[in-house]
């Protein structure tokens, strides 16, 4: 560090300062920047290194990440050894800077992180869906649960054309093993079974109900904005008007009314 | 003291507790003495849920003031728009007595490593969070205020110390200062200076709300070097420096932070019940 006319040193600007500690705090510093950032630092006459100090930042970057997810994540958290987890996350967010304002959305790419993992089992990156629709159930927007009773004051024309919307707290998510059902223990791996959860909110408490293909599909062709008349005519064989009306008393989807 | 007649910037709310989730049931049940909490912005400026209805019952009874973490102002990147219009709304639903924020930068290019990081103190520096200050106070139609951070590394390349710093910000940016005692105090111990000498310097008409917390302590080469953990009981230096900043300040509100290892909500109210004890006692 050179020095000012005044006798200060000539330091950093603002934003190199933020670029070179921002990269020492996440861990993607080089070596040249990390010693970069501690020459900037004034040590008070104290015997602390610019390092130690540094580390204090450094130190609560992973813990506070980590115990977010740890939080968000419990199940997939659970699965590995605290090595390991530490690594996965080093490595998760060093491809996935957290972004948001807010701590509870650092999770959000974690599910599609873990299931390009080769190391990591298909199934695990299902529960970490699982487990984020359970957060983003728990702060989604507000709706008045539909009264399905509602369809009765339609005329025929109206009820053929209706369609529906997924309230924002819902999500639809199927897997291949039984990874959704909260009695299934597995201690190495889950069955190959196929299986559907909707994860909803119930008042403001996030939930999840286990459903069969049929009635899951169902959900999904809702989702894809299908028409009462289109549900009617290819679930004609099955109960779709008790799912339906289950839908609508649980406050999964509300009508798409002009 | 303060005269009383001396122009106020922002009201006196009296003493204080942050909100935190594990007070929700105390408080709905009628168990709170205090007469204000401080609510974190970020907890209730999601879309829906739980929070926001809780705040806004709360809020029926007393005034609150919202205390966010992300708002960056001394981040070289843009403003977040998004971040801005979500707080402007959930002002519009809360009508907080105090709004408040820190004097730091937590990201750079988009990322937010989610901690108070602190500024070097120079006239760039000054010059850039006070045109953002303004920016985010025209975007509210009001003043905020800014929270001083503990800090665990300083600049060579500082041209003043921090109050100075602050002094010339307040005043330029036209906002408030949340004087968190706490945070100076394990500041002067990180960095070798004297609490009082910051606490004397600052305008006291700018002065708009107190944080007071505990800090935990390590040792580093025989000398001691402190961490702002919020998982303690106020520590006798810093209620000495709240006396004394009440004595040259005048009442204002004050609240207590706890953040980890938190106690029942009433070990809670009886932390802040002394800083109306020295509030009571100073205004003698
Ligand atoms: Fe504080």
């Amino acid at each position: 560090m050179s020095a000012a006319p005044n006798g200060k040193p000539v330091g950093p600007t603002l934003a190199e300062l933020q670029k070179t500690l921002s990269s020492v705090i996440n861990g993607s510093a080089s070596s040249r920047e990390n010693a970069l950032a501690e020459s900037w630092i004034d040590l008070a006459g104290q015997t602390i290194s610019a390092k130690d100090r540094l580390d204090v930042y450094v130190d609560a970057w992973f813990m506070r990440l980590e115990e977010s997810l740890a939080e968000d994540f419990p199940k997939v958290r659970a699965r590995f050894k605290s090595g390991e987890w530490e690594a996965l996350l080093r490595d998760y967010f060093a491809q996935s800077p957290s972004q948001s304002f807010t701590l509870a959305r650092a999770g959000d790419a974690f599910p599609a992180f873990l299931s390009e993992k080769l190391q990591v089992p298909k199934w695990l990156a299902d529960i970490a869906l699982f487990e984020k629709a359970l957060y983003k159930a728990l702060s989604a927007r507000d709706v008045d649960v539909w009264n399905v009773a509602e369809l009765q004051t339609f005329d025929e024309e109206k009820l053929e054309a209706l369609s529906f919307d997924l309230q924002p707290s819902v999500t639809l998510i199927e897997s291949k093993w039984n990874v959704f059902d909260p009695d299934v223990e597995f201690g190495s791996n889950p069955d190959l079974i196929d299986s559907f959860v909707v994860v909803y909110r119930d008042g403001f408490t996030p939930t999840s109900r286990s459903v069969a293909a049929d009635e899951f599909e169902f959900l999904r062709q809702i989702a894809n904005k299908a028409t009462l008349g289109e549900l009617a005519q290819e679930f004609q064989e099955t109960n779709w008007l008790v799912w339906l009306s289950e839908a609508a008393s649980e406050g999964l989807i509300h009508p798409r009314l002009k | 003291m303060r005269d009383s007649k001396q122009l106020r910037l922002f009201p006196d709310l009296g003493i204080g507790l942050g909100l935190r989730v594990p007070h929700y049931a105390a408080i709905r049940e009628g168990r709170s003495n205090v007469h204000w909490f401080e609510a974190l912005s970020e907890n209730y400026m999601e879309d829906g849920g739980r929070p926001i209805h809780i705040l806004s019952e709360i809020r029926r009874d007393k005034p609150v003031a919202l205390h966010g973490v992300s708002l960056s102002v001394a981040s070289v990147d843009p403003l977040n728009p998004e971040y801005l219009k979500r707080l402007k709304t959930l002002v519009e639903r809360v009508e907080p007595a105090l709004i408040s924020d820190h004097c730091c930068w937590t990201g750079f290019a988009g990322e937010n490593l989610h901690d108070l990081m602190p500024v070097p103190f120079t006239q760039e520096a000054i010059d850039h969070i006070a045109a953002r200050i303004l920016q985010v106070q025209e975007f509210l139609g009001r003043r905020i205020l800014l929270e001083n951070v503990s800090s665990y590394v300083s600049f060579k390349h500082s041209e003043m110390t921090e109050w100075e710093f602050l002094k010339e910000l307040l005043v330029k940016a036209d906002c408030g200062l949340l004087l968190d005692v706490n945070n100076v105090y394990v500041s002067s111990i990180n960095h070798n200076f004297d609490p009082l000498d910051y606490v004397r310097a600052i305008p006291t008409e700018r002065i708009g709300q107190i944080h007071l917390a505990g800090h935990s302590e390590r040792e580093e080469g025989g000398e001691r070097f402190l961490i702002d953990t919020h998982d303690a009981p106020v520590c006798d230096d810093v209620w000495a420096l709240y006396e004394e900043t009440v004595s040259l300040v005048g009442p204002v509100s004050t609240m207590v932070e706890w953040d980890a290892d938190i106690p029942s909500y009433e070990r809670l109210e009886e932390e802040v019940m002394k800083a109306e004890r020295i509030r009571k006692k100073v205004a003698l």
